[in-house]
């Protein structure tokens, strides 16, 4: 038996329900669409990137990796990252304590079990957290550790009261 | 006569609750829009509450007089990081975004040394820092041409965990 168009019809309780629902599920769609944009953005572009060294820390319970990300249309410039994982975890499991572009001379060493330096000549740090820590507790504090005393990143104007820039 | 009578019948087969379901389609995009409108209201607000809840504890003038480092800490609890430091040109207010750190346990406020016109030191004994970037510029400022690098310089090993046993 064929039924027509006019023949599906739903009871008028239910089509009340149904269209609230659909209201409601719009509305919602709006509020989160901001955020969903934003997630599905960095996702669809976030561009490969590669272990480039893993130091352990003299307790042996934990891992400073060192990831180069590739340059990508959210970041026309390759980039530096330290993660913080537990030992012999994936970086991508880890906690990004230092992003940073333009890097040069980057080292990463444990001089305690609890600490972890940064050492770089140059940088632009677009990221620094002075803490890493984990759901059973553990904490290790991060510092860096520029080589220059004066600039790190910019660069001083060769005229006489000229401003201080950023390389080209 | 007949087909008219049976179009009359169509058309009042079309008017069934069953096809009143699909609401129009401005209704759904107003709906969205203003999904879409809650949520950017939503975050001025904040932005609202975050700026009315710090209070300023340091503001350090540049050499040059042009931007003032400001180290704020929260009045009440929420909303907004318990501390943060912003560069702003001289005598502007508040913002509430665009700090150069978010900070919290900062049992004193850091010391705010301008080293040049561009180069500004941050030296703390204790405290945490999230979201701490050495640059800043503004292209509300000077057209953007006006860069300032901020270094971190704590003044003990451990400023923002325990230390362990021993130190």
């Amino acid at each position: 038996m064929k039924l027509n168009r006019s023949q599906l019809t739903v009871a008028p309780g239910l089509e009340t329900g149904l269209r609230r629902l659909a209201f409601l599920s719009v509305f919602v769609m709006g509020v989160l669409s901001p955020s969903l944009a934003t997630i599905l953005w960095s996702d669809a572009l976030s561009p490969p990137q590669h272990e480039v060294a893993r130091i352990t820390a003299p307790d042996k319970n934990h891992d400073a990796v060192v990831v180069q990300v590739q340059a990508s249309l959210l970041s026309p410039e390759p980039s530096w990252q330290v993660c913080m994982v537990t030992r012999q975890t994936p970086a991508a499991r880890g906690k990004v304590v230092f992003s940073a572009t333009g890097v040069s001379d980057l080292t990463v060493t444990w001089p305690e079990s609890r600490l972890v330096q940064i050492v770089f000549d140059r940088a632009r740090v677009n990221y620094f957290t002075n803490a890493s820590s984990w759901s059973d507790g553990d904490a290790i504090e991060v510092r860096m550790a520029p080589t220059n005393k004066d600039f790190s990143y910019l660069f001083a104007s060769a005229k006489a009261g000229g401003l201080a820039q950023p390389p080209k | 006569m007949t087909t008219s009578r049976a179009r009359a019948t169509t058309r009042k087969a079309d008017e069934s609750p069953g096809l009143r379901i699909r609401a129009p389609f401005v209704a759904y995009g107003s709906l969205f829009l203003l999904g879409l409108l809650a949520t950017v209201s939503w975050q001025t607000l904040g932005d609202y509450a975050i700026q009315w809840n710090q209070r300023e504890l340091v503001r350090v003038t540049s050499p040059d007089r042009q931007l003032d480092a400001v180290f704020v800490r929260r009045i009440l609890p929420f909303p907004g990081p318990s501390n943060a430091l912003y560069l702003i040109p001289r005598g502007d207010p508040l913002p509430a975004l665009g700090g150069v750190f978010r900070g919290s346990r900062f049992h004193l406020p850091p010391a705010l040394i301008w080293k040049n016109q561009q180069l500004l030191e941050v030296r703390y004994q204790t405290g945490c820092v999230d979201g701490f970037s050495n640059l800043w510029h503004s292209s509300d400022f000077q057209s953007g041409n006006y860069y300032v690098e901020v270094r971190l310089e704590p003044g003990s090993t451990f400023t923002c965990v325990a230390s362990p046993p021993g130190h």
